[in-house]
This record gives structure tokens, C-alpha cells and sequence, in this order.
């Protein structure tokens, strides 16, 4: 009791931390009970985002498109729109676009359900089974996100490079496959690497943040909200410092 | 299975608390507060950390204990209120445990197991529903079968007619009195039917004051 009401402090997060890191490890003892979790968590995060991805996708890689042939054209250097395709929506859009959806659908929903699971002393029953409620809930939805932000991620360039192709047929008549080579011809293996590097890591920081969140949760229900609220904010700044880092490190090293 | 507590802190209720009981056949803790027992009970499937004194399982410390058992095949825990995963099925909140207990049996012999608790309930409702579609009394019978399903050493149940009518109460008492003769039960509960002429042994904690 005396824990439960100790105000929670960063000391706490890293201890949380660890615990997940550690029921990670023993990841393949619990994969009986855990993998339907999985399996669920990416159904969600993944599957059923992909429609509002591929709308998202579309639209980004049309406007950029659109933007990049109407300010470029004015100099004639039109052919150049795959370059800022590439930099502006594979390197750095793509990954920030499909996490800020991925908070706003799953890091809330996974905050809500684990505090309401805290509230209704579901953690309790899971502990009654000799289950640690970090290795079946919070480590099964950390490997669900990471895995539904990669290939959401991917899904996310695909389309946009698509419309983008789709949209600059208003322009001027592009054969499908020179507008694919000339955007092979300008992205580089650093620049998917770090595309896709940055949706795990991503992926990890959504669902361990919303999940620290939700576990937090003591006793009220009117707590739930509270702890959401907390966790789309801090998802949001760990993200955006996390995007900041990773691109600045393969600059560095590009 | 004897259990002995040595001056027993808990995080939770327990103060200094000690009691020693062989548990076999049905025991009920009487106890109005209703606190202190249901912190007896958590502490013993570890839901209360202890924080002083000494809790022992057959003579083995409770911490060594389980370095060579499992808890599922040791306790069963029946909450007060019939908890259930909110994100599971029916069905799926009693494989959970049955997987873990039994990693080998397949899931025909669950089905099988299933059905005959459900009937012996006398409960006839669609497994494949999400608990909260359910009512409060069906939940707390479905606790019932999933601890029983597991077979454990003892049965602990926490008020068993919690959330329960007069019905319910009825139907339950019946079950639970053709249940003591084959199961281990250690029973929290303040209510007369389960202190008088149905337990083997009753434990006041009536006069064990939580510090």
C-alpha cells in the first residue's frame, strides 16, 4: 500500500524499463500465452490502420509532388521533385507521419486498456496464474507495434511514391517506369535503412511509453485519462527526439 | 498442506500477523472485516509482498518453495469479484491458466474438462463471449471453473457470495458443500452458511486487529 501511493518518478520508468527488457529475454518461456497477444496487437496497430496510412500516404506524396514540380519548375529543374520525394517523405515524413498515427490509435488504446486492466485488478488475476502481467501485456504489445510500424512504414513509402508518380501525370505525361528509376536512381540504402530503423525504434518508444502509462494507473478509474493524455504527449516528444537523433547520427556518418 | 505464518507484514493488511493451519478437507476464516483475510489469501499466491516475518509452505520457506512447484498447481485463487481478462474470451480466460498448467494436455481434454464443470454449475452460457458480456454472477461461477480446472492443491475463495442473490447463494452453497469432499478448500467469508455446520475447521480472525 505504502508503494502504491508513492508518487511515480523517473527512477520508476527505468525500472520499468528493465523489467520489460528482462521478461524480453524470457520471451521464449511465455511465447505459449504471449503470441496470441502479438498476433492481436499487430492486427490492430498494423491491419486496420492501413486504410488511413494509404489515404495519408497518398495525399503526402501527391502534395509533395505537386509543391515540388510547381517551385522547381520555376527554375526548370522539375526532374529534380524525386530528390525532395525522397528526402522529404522517405528519410524524414514517413516514419514521423505513421508514428503520430499510430499514438492517436494504438498508444492510446494500449494506455486506456492497461490502466482499465489495473483498475479492474486484472493485473492481480494474472499474477494469481504466476504470469508477470509485463511479459504477457506490455512485452507481447511492444513486439506488436514494432512490427506493425515496420511494415506500416514501408506500406507508407510504397503508396506515397505511387502518388506521387500519380500526381505528377498532371504535369507532364511520365512513364511508371522512368519516374521508378529516376527515384531509384536518387535514394540511397542509408536513407530506407534509416527509414526503417527509425519505425522500430518508434514502434518501441509508442508502446513502452503508453504501456508505463497505463501500468501506472493505481486505482481509479478517473486516472485512465489522465495517464492517456500522458502518454500521447510523452510518445510524441521521445518520437520527435528519437527522429532528431537517428537522422542526425546517419548524417553524421553519411 | 501445512501453512504457517510468522509474524507476517504485508504491503497490504497483514500486521505481525501469525497463524499456523494444516490445510486439508474445508476451512473457513471467519472474518467480519472481510480485509484481513482476503490479505491472507492474497499473500499466499503472491499478490502481497512481505515485508517482515516468515511464511511457510510444508515446512519450506514460501520464497524456496516455489523454486521446485508451480503456483497454479498449488493454489487455486477464486476472487471476490470473478475476475476475467477484459481482452479475452470466455473460453480464452480459462485456456490461459490451462496452458500454463498443463503444457502437454491437449485441447480436447480442456473441452472435455469444460463441459463437465459447466454442467456440474449448471451453466449454459456462450463461452465464446467477452466477460463483460456476461453477468457479474456467471463471471464469478466462470472464476470457479477455471480454478477448479487446474486441479490445485487448495482452493482458496475469497467471499464466495460476493456479487451473488439469493439464488445464486443457494446454488453455490450447494455446490461448494458436494465439492469439500473431494477438494481442499480454505474459504474467507463472513457469512454464517460457511461458519456454521459446513467447514471442518473455523479460524476467527475476529480478534487479530491489523496494526
Amino acid at each position: 500500500m505504502i508503494q502504491e501511493q508513492r508518487k511515480k518518478s523517473l527512477t520508476d520508468f527505468f525500472l520499468f524499463l528493465a523489467e520489460t527488457l528482462g521478461e524480453l529475454l524470457r520471451l521464449r518461456n511465455n511465447r505459449h500465452v504471449s503470441s496470441q497477444v502479438v498476433m492481436r496487437q499487430i492486427l490492430f496497430t498494423g491491419v486496420e490502420a492501413l486504410p488511413l496510412i494509404g489515404f495519408i500516404a497518398l495525399a503526402i506524396g501527391g502534395l509533395t509532388i505537386m509543391q515540388g514540380y510547381a517551385f522547381l519548375s520555376n527554375f526548370g529543374q522539375g526532374i529534380w521533385v524525386h530528390i525532395i520525394l525522397v528526402r522529404v517523405v522517405v528519410s524524414e515524413l514517413s516514419g514521423i507521419i505513421t508514428a503520430l498515427v499510430v499514438i492517436a490509435r494504438s498508444g492510446t488504446a494500449i494506455s486506456t486498456e492497461l490502466g482499465n486492466m489495473v483498475v479492474s485488478r486484472e493485473m492481480k488475476l494474472l499474477k494469481s496464474f504466476g504470469i508477470s502481467p509485463v511479459g504477457y501485456l506490455v512485452v507481447s504489445r511492444i513486439l506488436g507495434v514494432m512490427v506493425a510500424m515496420l511494415v506500416l512504414t514501408l506500406y507508407f513509402n510504397i503508396i506515397a511514391v505511387l502518388g506521387g508518380w500519380l500526381f505528377s501525370q498532371f504535369f507532364n505525361h511520365l512513364e511508371f517506369r522512368a519516374f521508378i528509376n529516376d527515384f531509384l536512381a536518387v535514394i540511397s540504402l542509408s536513407q530506407v535503412l534509416m527509414s526503417l530503423i527509425k519505425s522500430i525504434v518508434f514502434g518501441w518508444i509508442i508502446a513502452l511509453t503508453a504501456s508505463y502509462q497505463g501500468m501506472s494507473v493505481r486505482q481509479a478509474s478517473t486516472e485512465v485519462p489522465q495517464r492517456t493524455i500522458k502518454a500521447v504527449v510523452s510518445s510524441i516528444f521521445a518520437v520527435i527526439i528519437a527522429d532528431i537523433t537517428i537522422s542526425w547520427i546517419f548524417w553524421m556518418f553519411s | 498442506m501445512q501453512i504457517v505464518f510468522d509474524h507476517i507484514c504485508t504491503y497490504g493488511g497483514l500486521r505481525d500477523f501469525s497463524l499456523e493451519l494444516q490445510a486439508e478437507g474445508c476451512i473457513s476464516l471467519y472474518d467480519p472485516s472481510e480485509k484481513l483475510s482476503a490479505s491472507l489469501l492474497s499473500t499466499l499466491v503472491g499478490l502481497e509482498d512481505i515485508c517482515g516475518g516468515k511464511l511457510s509452505l510444508d515446512g519450506i520457506d514460501y520464497a524456496d518453495y516455489w523454486q521446485n512447484h508451480q503456483l497454479l498447481e498449488t493454489f487455486g485463487y477464486v476472487f471476490d469479484e470473478g475476475i476475467m481478462l477484459s481482452n479475452l474470451t470466455l473460453k480464452e480466460n480459462l485456456l490461459l491458466p490451462w496452458r500454463k498448467r498443463f503444457d502437454n494436455e491437449s485441447d480436447k481434454l480442456f473441452e472435455t474438462e469444460l463441459q463437465n464443470w459447466l454442467s456440474r454449475l449448471e451453466l449454459n452460457l456462450d463461452i465464446n463471449l467477452r466477460p463483460a458480456l456476461v453477468s457479474a454472477a456467471e463471471r464469478k461461477f466462470m472464476g470457479f471453473v477455471r480454478a477448479l480446472m487446474l486441479k490445485p492443491r487448495l482452493l482458496l475463495i475469497d467471499d464466495p457470495y460476493y456479487l451473488l442473490n439469493k439464488g445464486e447463494r443457494q446454488k453455490l452453497n450447494g455446490f461448494l458443500r458436494e465439492l469439500k469432499r473431494n477438494v481442499n478448500l480454505l474459504i474467507a467469508s463472513a457469512d454464517d452458511d460457511f461458519i456454521i455446520g459446513f467447514a471442518s475447521r473455523v479460524i476467527s480472525l475476529q480478534d487479530v486487529s491489523p496494526a
